[in-house]
């Protein structure tokens, strides 16, 4: 039986970013969802459900915090494991992340390898 | 205190007493008067006024028309520092004493002995002078205090002025501390972006190289070229920048012919967007003007560059030159989305960006209108963005035509 792919949804206003986690994502296998808006982030993990989620902290409409915190709170969603990545070196955000109840804390910038040690801790 | 010897007022209605008397004080040195009535005495007072102008008055205890105590209330209601020494009989002691009460100086008893009548006398102005000192002593004791006052008031209001300074100068630097933190986290942010792309991407070639189909693996070096152009475009605009505002850049003033200048970047710059009309519109009095012309050409650059990313094709940018009295006034005018009136002074600030989703497309560092800011103010001049009356936006700077900076 084949396992069916398993999804990650990405948020980050960045194009370049968002080709690069899909370029590494899509080679490792991985089913990457991509959004550049807060608001859409939260929308498309209700109708995908995926297995995981990695967002960016300054997006549009919604920032990654809210979106996290707005998924840890809906009892269907909050099993979704998020990782928030952000500038290297801030640790208020990284204090802020774990605040808004992520799983998961990943400084950009990041080389394949890096993200794909965040990405295996969870799926 | 007057030189004028003292003044002495004799009230007896005993006339050859009243003479005698007058006589010996007056060989003593003393201006000595005499009237034979109490009512005499007291108008004589009067007449003498309130300022120190009579000393000493001796009255007899019975006069004719009036009581000796009467006449001592007089004088002393008139001016109560006047000595008065009452000459009695010796049925009189009783009434004498009762004198002391209301204020007499001292009474002789007569008949009276002169040695003893001149030696109260200079008792009596003794006194009088000590009263005098002590009232200049605490005058000066009072002008003294309330310059004192003066002075605390002044210096305290003086201090609490320098506190309000010292209050707002730390706001100040609060405000320029916190810009310059958000400064550096703004940089930070805007260089991680295509750090990570370059250090992504280059990890992808690196890892996956082989796995990767040709058009990918070019797309993505592409993105690392780009992006590394970017970082470096990035750089130098810091350093220009914090250059700038420092203070460290050194001006080359020269006579500078702004429209030929003008024309100069209108051909370096007409490729970013071949369809758009740049037009040139100057005065004719405008050139030349003493200014660095490297400076206004990054400027003009900036400005123009700005107009044409976001100029809607086929439609026209326009830089347009006037003077006044002071100033060169440039205009740079296009046609784009133009700029909200509550953004129109954020935009100079580093890497601020107008919010509105249209603008992603438009690539940046974010220090060209900070750049050109910091360079029009470093030649004395000033900039602002506006909305244009149509459609788009207009930036305007000055650059002054004769200035400390001319002359130097």
């Amino acid at each position: 039986m084949v396992e069916p792919k398993r999804k990650i949804l990405v948020a980050d206003d960045e194009t370049h970013i968002t080709t690069l986690y899909q370029a590494i994502l899509t080679i490792e296998g991985f089913e990457v969802i991509i959004t550049d808006d807060g608001q859409e982030a939260l929308n498309k993990a209700k109708t995908a459900k995926p297995q995981l989620m990695i967002l960016d902290i300054k997006l549009p409409t919604l920032t990654g915090w809210e979106v996290c915190r707005r998924i840890k709170d809906d009892s269907s969603l909050k099993n979704i494991p998020i990782i928030i990545a952000s500038a290297f070196g801030q640790k208020e955000d990284r204090l802020r992340s774990s605040e808004a109840g992520a799983d998961d804390f990943m400084p950009k910038p990041f080389d394949s390898k890096t993200l794909l040690e965040h990405v295996r801790k969870f799926i | 205190m007057t030189q004028a010897p003292p003044k002495i007022l004799i009230i007896d209605d005993d006339l050859a007493l009243a003479k005698t008397l007058t006589g010996i004080l007056k060989r003593a040195g003393y201006n000595a008067e005499y009237v034979l009535k109490g009512a005499d005495g007291v108008q004589f007072t009067r007449s003498m006024g309130s300022a120190r102008q009579l000393n000493v008055v001796l009255s007899d205890i019975r006069l004719p028309d009036m009581n000796g105590l009467d006449v001592l209330k007089e004088i002393k209601k008139i001016d109560s520092e006047i000595g008065v020494i009452v000459m009695t009989g010796h049925a009189d002691v009783e009434t004498s004493i009762e004198a002391l009460n209301f204020g007499a100086f001292a009474y002789i008893q007569k008949p009276y002995n002169p040695t003893e009548v001149k030696l109260i006398i200079e008792k009596v102005l003794e006194k009088q002078k000590l009263v005098e000192e002590n009232k200049t002593l605490l005058t000066k004791l009072q002008d003294w205090n309330s310059q004192l006052e003066k002075n605390v008031r002044e210096k305290t209001s003086e201090l609490n002025r320098k506190n309000l300074e010292l209050l707002e100068l730390i706001e100040r630097l609060e405000e320029l501390n916190q810009s310059k933190s958000d400064f550096v986290a703004n940089a930070s942010h805007e260089l991680q972006t295509p750090m990570t792309s370059i250090i992504g991407f280059s990890s992808i070639l690196l890892e996956y190289g082989e796995t990767l189909k040709d058009s990918e693996h070019k797309r993505f070096l592409q993105i690392i070229h780009d992006e590394t152009q970017r970082l470096s475009r990035l750089s130098i605009d810091l350093l220009d920048l914090s250059r700038i505002q420092e203070g460290r850049i050194t001006l080359k003033l020269k006579k500078v012919n702004l429209q030929a200048l003008a024309e100069r970047v209108r051909e370096n710059l007409k490729v970013i967007n071949k369809t758009v009309r740049i037009e040139l519109e100057f005065d004719g009095a405008v050139t030349p003007v003493v200014t660095d012309e490297d400076k206004i050409h990054q400027v003009l650059t900036n400005l123009m560059g700005n107009a044409l990313k976001y100029a809607p094709e086929k439609s026209s940018v326009r830089i347009e030159a006037k003077k006044n009295k002071e100033f060169i006034i440039v205009s740079v005018k296009d046609e784009g989305p133009g700029i909200p009136d509550d953004e129109k002074e954020k935009i100079f600030e580093p890497f601020y960006r107008v919010q509105n989703k249209s603008n992603l497309t438009v690539k940046g560092t974010g220090l060209g209108l900070p750049i050109a800011k910091a360079i029009v103010e470093a030649l004395g001049g000033s900039i602002s963005a506006s909305r244009n009356p149509v459609k788009g936006s207009n930036f305007s700077f000055t650059i002054p035509l004769d200035t400390e900076l001319t002359k130097d």
